[in-house]
């Protein structure tokens, strides 16, 4: 069923936070230029919260603009629109004054506007546009390079965000070619023995391992993560774009090659999921150990969307919600500490830091606890949904997954008490707590994973029917193609 | 009041009170101690009510059981997960227990925690536990039973590191916590695999009841789920080889270690192993198991406990003796008298508990009573034994079992020696970062 907003919420939702962000960058007050960057995301957030209430009431159709027809939003993009941009909010709003310029506020700015591009694109074209959109700020414009701070993303991450990009192109460029009457439109299933589209596959999901850094590219996140400035870079991480690409791209543009390969790559997922969760044991970083959580748990996401069961599904785009939601929550407290200290944390000892901040304690917690499913929070609706979905088509799943996750709780809580519990540290005695700035957004983001743990189906519903769309075009080619 | 009614008002009365602490905490409201003590007593003793009214509703309606739908909490196509709260014969002793063991903690708390910097964090934890644990007694599926034992897994956890301050107890819950997440993967895979083989984890669709006569659950898809079940009950109630975490979960306060882990908590893997009842009726092989694990652990219990130098690890090391012995009751299918067990054992555990803090004062007053004569007691088995087992049996029990060491060496050490060896490779292959 197919719908038209005759008011462009999309293209505006995309475009003021990018006309924002030249505005932004060229500022010298960093007050002001806050001021904006707030204004701009959520107006930004609020088109977007319209356009997702017309999505709501009629979650079966699929909304294009009428004024063009280069962005759309249906069940699947509706709640990543708005999360992503509420995520910049969030971001814009906590990022403490320590490193902050006019010009890491643009890059915010430019990063939601270009991730809700690929979002809501229409057409392959656009939707690549986007994609290299979203790395400008890490690879070429130098948006969060500050003359305070020494953290800049490494040469190597950068390569491989950028081979990402190449590998992306390659398999767009493979995709239109294979089948030139299909056009660039995002509807129309390209199926049949055809080598190139073989190969399209092969580089479109290269480029899905690359940029959500699966198994044996995870390192990527890892170094960034250690090395880089944590809070663009968790937006960066949470965009998701490499999942996007599966539940948009590759699930319905190449359904019958997708079944054929799911198994090589549901196990690269697991397997993702494993090793990093083993390794973020032996870690001893912070943010490194960040890292290594929200690869392993995100690489659920893929094992999911994989399953090609509506549950399963179901469950990957939820758990992206609680992931997004979660990392960014920890991350930005974490950010805080730091400039609050001066320094990245030294976890090798208790440091107690909750004698003097216990709010930012408990926000923490939270995230920790609802990234790895506890209940209560919507991570126990997400690994729920997960498990019950994948353990179909996935058995080994219905093992790995609550081992892996126990492993990740512990790292989490572990990371929790060494920051927080314990036996205070001399800064802990001077800590000041959540600044009334950070109270209300933090709050949000722990309601958003509390409130959705307690009444989750209001947060289940558009992915659930998304899910069920994505899972019914699965099984109609199994059936017509007759493969196994 | 309809069973509907008074069902969700047992666990909404605690969880919404927990709620208003936690609200009032984040928006900076400070309450003076006494009005939350005393609304945690009240809060309890309406609960108190409730579970009342319940027994009253079962034993008039001559009904097995007390059954209460209230739609589903989510649902993706055929997969659904129900709201479904439950009161029988099984769960109602329990739940009696629970509000009872919780009021009287929380009217003792609020003299014993009085001007501690930790007052109203210990009330709102206290809470929380209570709607977690009424959960799981309440519970009318496996999966919701989840819900009830992940929260009562977390409070445990927070309130083992309550004296947050000092690095043991933090370390000590770090612990307990590693345990329970790993005997907790068992119920969770377990739930699924149910949901695999039946479909559901209503007990009124697995287990047999007057709702629907007969269980679906049979055969190896029963042994296998009930294998996964004990994995989890082991580690809820401390048994071989999972014990090692019980002693170390004495460094929270006093009345938490008494309605944790001399009354409720230590009992949940108990009640998990009854409510799961025809699965192990149904397999000779896990019910053998429970048996062996319950001995083991009942005969460690004692050994060990006979070693401990202070008063709450002897009285955890007794209550572990107890749970062996709750535990070869249900392998041996005595679930009635495993239930009335737990409720005695619970009972007199959290008296002990309670006293722990005056055993010095008590043991003067009754040193004083017998005039000074108080002779030694417990020797008279040990003196059956040859000495150089006695020797040995006692260096057994001074490293309590060689357990934790056990797992230590053969289970957590590997772990680490491949993540590190994983570590190695690589900085080896990317450098840099570490």
């Amino acid at each position: 069923m197919s719908e038209s907003f005759t008011f462009p919420w999309l293209s505006l939702s995309v475009l003021i936070p990018l006309v924002a962000s030249f505005f932004v960058w060229k500022m010298n007050d960093l007050s002001r230029a806050r001021r904006s960057t707030v204004i701009a995301l959520a107006a930004s957030l609020a088109f977007l919260l319209i356009a997702n209430f017309a999505v709501a009431l009629t979650p079966a159709a699929k909304f294009t603009e009428a004024l063009w027809q280069c962005f759309t939003m249906d069940a699947l993009n509706a709640i990543p629109l708005s999360l992503f941009v509420a995520l910049c909010l969030g971001v814009a709003v906590l990022a403490p004054k320590h490193n902050l310029t006019p010009s890491w506020l643009a890059g915010v700015l430019w990063l939601c506007a270009t991730t809700n591009a690929a979002y809501a694109a229409n057409n392959l074209i656009v939707f690549v546009l986007a994609w290299a959109g979203s790395l400008a700020p890490f690879l070429v414009m130098r948006f969060f390079a500050s003359a305070k701070s020494e953290r800049t993303i490494p040469a190597f991450s950068q390569l491989v965000l950028a081979l990402s990009f190449v590998s992306l192109c390659i398999g767009i460029a493979l995709l239109v070619y294979a089948e030139h009457a299909a056009g660039l439109g995002l509807t129309q299933a390209r199926t049949g023995e055809n080598s190139l589209l073989f190969a399209a596959f092969s580089f479109l999901m290269v480029a899905v391992i690359l940029r959500k850094g699966l198994f044996p590219a995870h390192s990527w996140v890892v170094t960034a993560f250690d090395k880089g400035p944590l809070l663009p870079l968790v937006l960066l991480v949470n965009d998701h774009l490499g999942a996007f690409l599966v539940a948009r791209i590759v699930l319905p543009l190449l359904p019958d090659v997708a079944h054929t390969a799911w198994p090589f790559f549901s196990a690269l997922s697991l397997l993702t999921a494993v090793y990093a969760a083993v390794l973020a044991l032996a870690e001893r970083k912070p943010r490194r150990i960040f890292a290594l959580v929200a690869i392993s748990q995100s690489a659920f996401i893929l094992t999911g969307l994989e399953s090609q069961t509506a549950v399963g599904i179901a469950g990957a785009l939820v758990l992206w919600q609680v992931v997004s939601v979660a990392t960014t929550m920890m991350a930005a407290v974490y950010a805080g500490l730091e400039a609050r200290l001066g320094a990245s944390l030294n976890t090798d000892k208790f440091m107690g830091l909750a004698l003097n901040a216990p709010r930012l304690a408990v926000f923490f917690a939270v995230g920790c606890l609802a990234l790895v499913g506890l209940p209560l929070t919507l991570g126990f609706p997400a690994e729920d949904l997960l498990l019950q979905g994948t353990l179909a088509t996935n058995p080994y799943l219905g093992v790995i997954l609550p081992v892996v996750t126990a492993m990740n709780a512990f790292s989490v809580v572990r990371l929790f008490a060494r920051i927080f519990l314990g036996k205070p540290v001399a800064a802990a005695q001077e800590l000041v707590d959540a600044l009334p700035r950070e109270r209300w957004v933090l709050t949000a983001a722990f309601l958003f994973l509390l409130l959705g743990g307690l009444f989750p189906s209001a947060l289940i519903r558009l992915p659930a029917i998304a899910a069920e769309r994505l899972a019914g075009k699965a099984a109609h080619v199994v059936q017509t193609l007759r493969l196994p | 009041m309809s069973e509907s009614l008074l069902l969700a008002l047992l666990i909404l009365l605690p969880g919404g009170w927990c709620a208003v602490l936690g609200a009032s905490w984040l928006l900076g409201v400070r309450w003076p101690e006494r009005p939350v003590a005393q609304l945690t007593t009240a809060c309890y003793t309406a609960v108190l009510l409730i579970v009342a009214a319940l027994w009253w509703q079962l034993l008039t309606s001559g009904k097995e059981q007390l059954h209460a739908l209230y739609g589903n909490w989510f649902e993706v196509g055929h997969y659904h997960f129900p709201l479904a709260l439950w009161a029988d014969y099984l769960s109602l002793p329990l739940l009696t227990l629970s509000a009872l063991l919780i009021l009287i903690v929380s009217v003792f708390s609020r003299r014993y925690i009085h001007r501690d910097a930790g007052f109203f964090r210990f009330f709102m934890l206290l809470n929380l536990f209570g709607s977690g644990i009424l959960l799981f007694f309440a519970a009318g599926s496996f999966d919701l039973m989840i819900g009830g034992w992940e929260i009562v897994g977390i409070t445990s956890i927070l309130l083992v590191a309550f004296f947050q301050h000092r690095d043991d107890p933090v370390t000590s819950a770090l612990r307990v916590f590693a345990t329970y997440r790993a005997c907790d993967i068992g119920l969770l895979t377990g739930v699924v695999l149910m949901h695999i083989f039946v479909g559901t984890s209503e007990f009124s669709q697995v287990l047999p009841n007057n709702i629907e006569p007969h269980t679906p659950l049979v055969g190896n898809a029963a042994t296998i789920v009930a294998i996964l079940l004990l994995l989890a009950a082991m580690g809820k109630a401390a048994q071989v080889p999972f014990s090692g975490w019980l002693p170390r979960a004495m460094e929270g306060p006093t009345p938490s270690s008494a309605i944790f882990y001399g009354a409720l908590s230590v009992h949940a893997g108990a009640y998990l192993l009854l409510r799961a009842q025809p699965l192990i009726a149904s397999s000779v092989l896990v019910a053998e198991a429970i048996i062996v694990i319950g001995l083991l652990t009942a005969i460690h219990g004692t050994l060990v406990g006979r070693t401990c130098p202070d008063a709450k690890t002897g009285l955890a090391y007794a209550t572990m003796t107890q749970l062996g012995l709750i535990f070869v009751e249900i392998g041996f299918g005595f679930t009635r008298l495993a239930l009335w067990h737990i409720v005695g054992h619970a009972l007199l555990r959290t008296m002990q508990f309670l006293r722990a803090p005056s055993l010095l004062h008590d043991h003067h007053r009754v040193h004083a009573a017998a005039a000074g004569h108080l002779g030694a007691t417990g020797q008279h088995f040990a003196k059956l034994l040859p000495q150089t087992m006695q020797h040995w049996l006692y260096r057994l029990a001074l490293d309590r079992g060689h357990h934790d060491n056990f797992l230590d060496r053969f289970v957590v050490a590997p772990v680490i020696r491949l993540a590190h060896a994983m570590q190695r490779i690589e900085i080896k292959l990317i450098g840099g970062g570490h």
